[in-house]
């Protein structure tokens, strides 16, 4: 299905945006090449945003328009995120307040034509993750859910998941944070924790809608123990998610899971370490067999639960190890783009 | 995923004609938490954690005031950071409010030194979370 058209060598990182490859060298953060093409010194950031390329500098953000190549320049730094309407959060003033907690005055500013709307009352602690005028966040050492009300300024709900514990695999008692915010889905606010639970809750009240009990046990039932959530897929009411050997879907109105697919091989079999999902396939690295370092590059159809096409790479064993695949890969229409550890960038061309 | 690794720690562990350390810096390209590590450390042999963590911290960080990352710590800064996953892990994005990439990365780097110098058993330090005393 996919051929090696070319490589790259010594790639930091690097972004698809539609047929173009953006990227960056490894020791020079601020270079940022298109197509081997130099198009910026000065470069703190990179991303698509919508229809314009967004270009991170000091203290401002160009968004180029890809289709007019049109030019226009933000004076605060925009990357993308905290995005509803018309509008966006800009944090000002941030002072380091201890290990990645930085409390800012957050300001509202409209995107096109740039102003700032107005300004929060208060300074407040960390990010968060935006639903329409409420902004997520996660406080107290990811124990505690608080929602902000970027139109009052109040915070309208918590939860607090302080007193909880579970044991680990030692036997020892351990508290139950926060592990990530997957999204919201018809006013239900999805979160996971260290424990591998899926928790729902309502983005108007804070009350808790639903929540999972063991759920990794019921998905994983064999080795590999890979671990659930590492890239979940929200999509029409259900959360996705390929890892390991298996691939399962939870309904959200139901709470419903549902084994879609597994390698049930003992040995050699599919393990799936980091994906990349678009409507029809799961493009992934990973291995066979469930080893640490992956080498195997391949597509995974989400109709037909189909491996379409797998390759095993020649993974280079330097004196500083192996060149693992450790992130997913990315593509556009007829590419497939794989960097490994080493900072060699693979760059596969769909057959025709 | 994890790897369980047995191991008695020493200076010797940093050493270049040592096979640990790189073997380390090599785990920490394939993991995507500091808790998929887990090197286990003979009770007989190794007092407490602690006593680990300082051996760590004595190589990464210098002693200078304010403290910063000596070579070996810097290289394990950047492995993290070359990692994708495991850098979401130790540095989540949304703790950094309105950063772009490079200041993103600036100050990791300094709550990296600030995980490194956390030692002790009572302080919250995931970057240890891969340290095991049985």
């Amino acid at each position: 299905m996919y051929y090696l058209q070319r490589t790259k060598n010594n790639i930091q990182n690097f972004k698809v945006i539609g047929d173009d490859l953006l990227y960056k060298v490894n020791g020079n953060d601020y270079y940022l090449f298109q197509n081997d093409t130099l198009i910026d010194e000065n470069n703190y950031g990179y991303f698509e945003f919508g229809k314009y390329l967004c270009l991170n500098h000091k203290d401002s953000t160009d968004l180029i328009d890809k289709f007019s190549k049109s030019l226009n320049t933000i004076p605060v730094t925009f990357i993308g995120r905290d995005f509803y309407g018309d509008n966006f959060v800009v944090s000002k003033n941030s002072i380091r307040e201890g290990v990645g907690l930085y409390s800012s005055n957050y300001i509202i500013c409209q995107l096109f034509p740039f102003r700032e709307l107005y300004e929060l009352r208060h300074r407040y602690l960390g990010s968060g993750y935006r639903f329409e005028n409420q902004y997520i966040q996660v406080h107290s050492e990811r124990k505690l859910l608080k929602s902000l009300s970027l139109l009052t300024g109040e915070y309208e709900w918590e939860v607090d998941f302080s007193g909880r514990t579970y044991f680990d695999i030692h036997k020892e008692a351990q508290n139950v944070e926060i592990s990530k915010i997957i999204g919201v889905w018809e006013q239900q606010l999805l979160i996971t924790t260290n424990t591998y639970e899926l928790i729902s809750i309502d983005t108007a009240s804070g009350k808790i809608n639903w929540e999972t009990n063991n759920l990794q046990s019921k998905i994983i039932k064999q080795p590999p123990y890979n671990q659930l959530f590492s890239n979940p897929y929200l999509e029409n009411g259900k959360i996705y998610e390929l890892v390991g050997n298996v691939y399962y879907s939870i309904d959200l109105l139901t709470q419903a899971i549902e084994i879609l697919w597994r390698d049930e091989r003992k040995e050699g079999f599919l393990s799936v370490a980091h994906p990349t999902y678009t409507d029809d396939y799961i493009y992934f690295t990973g291995s066979y067999g469930n080893h640490l370092i992956s080498n195997l590059v391949g597509v995974f159809n989400r109709s037909n639960y189909k491996l379409e096409w797998a390759e095993e790479l020649e993974i280079e064993d330097t004196p500083e190890g192996y060149a693992t695949l450790n992130q997913a890969p990315q593509v556009s229409d007829n590419k497939l783009y794989v960097l490994d550890c080493m900072g060699l960038l693979r760059i596969f061309e769909k057959e025709n | 995923m994890s790897s369980v690794i047995e191991s008695t720690l020493d200076t010797k562990f940093f050493e270049s004609d040592e096979n640990s350390f790189p073997q380390f810096l090599d785990y920490l390209r394939k993991i995507s938490k500091m808790s998929d590590l887990e090197y286990w450390f003979d009770k007989r042999k190794i007092n407490n954690e602690t006593t680990i963590k300082n051996i760590f911290k004595s190589k990464m960080l210098t002693t200078t005031t304010p403290e910063s990352l000596t070579t070996i710590g810097q290289s394990v800064f950047d492995k993290i950071w070359g990692n994708v996953a495991l850098r979401e892990s130790l540095f989540p994005r949304a703790n950094y409010p309105s950063m772009n990439d490079v200041q993103y990365k600036d100050a990791a780097n300094v709550d990296f030194i600030t995980f490194v110098g956390n030692t002790k058993d009572n302080m919250n330090s995931s970057f240890y979370d891969f340290i095991k005393v049985k």
